[in-house]
């Protein structure tokens, strides 16, 4: 490793709070590139940011800095750093409102599905390409009549000579109009009353092959960033297989570990949060619980980090801090509401205003994607009564 | 080490515990165990060797107070390990001889002239318990001392919180003190309640994970309509959700206790604050759900589960609402010149 001036073992021992050797400084570095954006390329701060608002632009700049892809090796296009510092990267993109959603997906999950199950051929393939900020990646997981039960999908691959068949259909695919991939659960063997986990496989379907079709659907809020997937018999290659065939449930569940642990199941309404401080500027209570929350969850967010620095994939805390999360987003909304009521306006000049807009807009989704909170509570509950 | 610690406390109060009928503290096992604690050198845990102590981090200490939040000892422990002793060690005083018990007061318009102290106090956690009594006292302008005054010197009148806990109203006038530090730019008045704000937190975050074991081990044992409680899914997400609640107060807790050292800093107002209004809320949402799944068995006297809720809706407002370390909390961030997100990564 060229860039660590650290000595080894450093990063190995220390308490969950403290920061690791220099975080303030990465911070300080993104921070710097964040003002350097808004200043010359004028974004402004989003709710939500990472659902909503992609720029294949700023995921290039941003990969130019080396900060997607961060954690994995050297040799897939990655910078081998640790958790913790993508911990620290995400938060301030978070924090800022920051228009990353284009690449989020790969790098959040794409990458590290990759780096665990992926051939080393498919990992030359792809992870270079995502670090670069040049290839992105949709999920496609849900279905029309598969939503929380996702044991029910009926997407189908059919086994050819030299590879797949897929025939069936994806639904609230984020992005799949810009992506270029994604990943795919289907059945390979049909479903067994019995035994419904199984005969599941996933495939990294390029969405420009044939057959393939994406179309939008558009969100109550006038946007578009879910699409429905219509897979009309796209024929995938052998190596277009992710992992082992029959274990895509367990590989998914691995998976969502990472979809429901990161920063942004609570940072969503992060802007609106601080322009409401600066809105504000009294130190009513309602606030000081607010940041009490935010510093808590924070915490929380961190040892999930330290769990897969470690190689824990933290199913059952991610559920636990994403339900924890998603109710401290909406908190955020009700408590702007209170402590200072203005008409939303999804089109006003004043960020304020149109933060709340948009936090009020994209509430119900919050308790929804990644996992309902009644599933959360779920694997929650089911894992406490059968110690 | 910690958990040693915790386990050694728990194995100590577990068997004076056991001595009692059902399972409930009463004056003489609670006498009994405090008396251990006291031998053991359990409550002189966080005080450095050479002031008379025995030596520990705050993490030890945090350790000693939550072994006996858990199994509700009703006792002075969490003022004097987390009060008491980190006051002395910020302030380099000795324990003076003969002091057991010196219990932490949060004393308003204390003064020290010609040599006599005086000061006043509501709600004194454990008073007429104390061997000794602790109060920082204005030395000059900017300067305080911590004085140790005679239990015997001191009027009090008994009060209780809700689980029955000492809290006394206290006035010493002019007493002679029996140990006093030089003047320092700190402890000021105001860390008695901050010292203390941490210590009911740290008894929240214990008490109210107990509070869960109780509910997952009925839940399972529980048989209604042909099946345990726990079967039912609206029964599991209750559980889940008050282990979000117990994850998130020991979180905050757990912050708290790994920022702070004996010498105060500003990150310790903000964790401390952080841990006291996350805790509050626990104990109030955290409460709710665990009487909630157990049913009317939980609000009897006999049963386990109130000694802990009880305690905690006290402990809640102890040292502090959450709503008034909320403001602190919340004019602190604002004051921050670099706005309210650095001030939270710092």
């Amino acid at each position: 490793m060229t860039m660590s001036t650290r000595p080894v073992g450093e990063t190995l021992d220390h308490p969950s709070s403290s920061k690791g050797p220099g975080e303030s400084e990465l911070r300080a570095d993104v921070r710097a590139f964040l003002a350097h954006r808004r200043d010359r390329h004028g974004f402004r701060p989003h709710c939500d940011s990472w659902m909503t608002s992609p720029s294949p632009e700023f995921s290039r700049a941003l990969a130019e800095r080396g900060w997607i892809g961060m954690t994995w090796p050297e040799e897939y296009g990655g910078r081998g750093r640790p958790e913790r510092e993508r911990l620290v990267v995400i938060e301030e993109l978070l924090a800022a409102g920051a228009p990353v959603a284009a690449h989020w997906f790969a790098d959040r999950q794409v990458g590290p599905a990759l780096l665990k199950l992926g051939t080393p051929a498919q990992r030359r393939l792809h992870l270079p390409a995502i670090a670069r900020g040049e290839r992105f990646f949709a999920i496609g997981m849900s279905e029309p009549d598969t939503g929380s039960d996702l044991a029910s999908i009926r997407t189908r691959a059919r086994r050819v000579t030299g590879g797949w068949t897929l025939r069936g259909t994806k639904i609230w695919t984020s992005h799949a109009h810009l992506a270029h991939y994604m990943i795919a659960l289907v059945r390979t063997s049909p479903p067994d009353s019995g035994r419904r986990h199984e005969g599941m496989s996933q495939f990294i379907v390029d969405l420009s092959a044939p057959g393939v079709t994406v179309r939008p659907i558009v969100t109550l809020d006038g946007a578009h960033h879910f699409n429905e997937v219509v897979l009309d018999d796209v024929a995938i290659p052998d190596d277009g297989l992710l992992g082992r065939e029959g274990e895509g449930w367990a590989q998914v569940m691995a998976e969502l570990a990472y979809e429901r642990s990161g920063p942004e199941r609570f940072m969503s309404t992060a802007p609106l949060l601080f322009a409401l401080a600066r809105r504000v500027g009294v130190p009513h209570p309602a606030l000081g619980e607010l940041l009490a929350e935010l510093r808590t969850l924070r915490r929380l967010s961190r040892e999930v980090a330290d769990s897969l620095e470690r190689g824990e994939p933290p199913s059952v805390r991610a559920a636990l801090v994403k339900d924890l999360g998603s109710r401290f987003e909406g908190r955020v909304v009700s408590t702007a509401r209170a402590l200072a009521p203005v008409e939303p306006d999804a089109g006003s000049e004043d960020d304020y205003t149109r933060l709340l807009a948009e936090a009020v807009l994209h509430a119900p989704d919050a308790t929804l994607r990644g996992g309902t909170n009644e599933i959360l509570r779920g694997i929650v509950g089911r894992e406490l009564v059968s110690r | 080490m910690s958990s040693e610690v915790r386990i050694a406390v728990e194995e100590l109060l577990a068997e004076e515990l056991s001595r009692g009928p059902g399972g409930a503290w009463t004056e003489e096992t609670r006498h009994t165990a405090l008396a251990g604690l006291v031998a053991q050198g359990w409550t002189k845990v966080g005080l450095p060797e050479e002031l008379g102590g025995e030596g520990g981090t705050l993490q030890d200490a945090c350790e000693v107070v939550a072994a006996s939040a858990a199994l509700a000892l009703p006792s002075p422990l969490a003022d004097v390990v987390l009060v008491t002793n980190r006051l002395m060690t910020g302030a380099g005083l000795p324990l003076p001889p003969g002091a057991t018990c010196v219990v932490p007061v949060d004393a308003r318009a204390a003064r020290i002239l010609d040599g006599a102290v005086r000061f006043s106090a509501a709600r004194v956690p454990w008073a007429r318990h104390a061997s000794h009594l602790l109060a920082v006292v204005p030395a000059a302008e900017t300067a305080y001392e911590l004085v140790i005054v005679d239990r015997a010197d001191a009027e009090i009148t008994p009060g209780a919180n809700l689980a029955g806990e000492a809290r006394d109203d206290v006035e010493v006038v002019d007493a002679t003190p029996l140990a006093r530090s030089r003047p320092l730019p700190w402890p000021a008045p105001s860390a008695v309640g901050e010292l203390g704000a941490l210590a009911r937190s740290v008894q929240i975050a214990a008490a109210l994970e107990r509070a869960l074991e109780l509910s997952v081990a009925y839940c399972s044992q529980r048989v209604q309509f042909g099946r345990p409680l726990s079967r039912l899914a609206t029964v599991q997400h209750e559980l889940a959700a008050l282990a979000g609640e117990v994850a998130a107060a020991r979180a905050a807790v757990s912050v708290a206790a790994e920022t702070q050292s004996a010498a105060p800093s500003p990150a310790d107002l903000r964790s401390t604050a952080t841990a006291k209004i996350r805790t509050a809320s626990a104990a109030s949402a955290g409460s709710r759900i665990a009487h909630q799944l157990h049913g009317a068995i939980g609000i009897t006297q006999e049963y386990e589960l109130s000694r802990l809720t009880v305690a905690m809706w006290s402990w809640r407002e102890e040292y502090g609402s959450a709503s008034a370390w909320a403001e602190r909390l919340a004019a602190d961030a604002l004051a921050a010149e670099t706005g309210v997100w650095d001030w939270v990564t710092v």
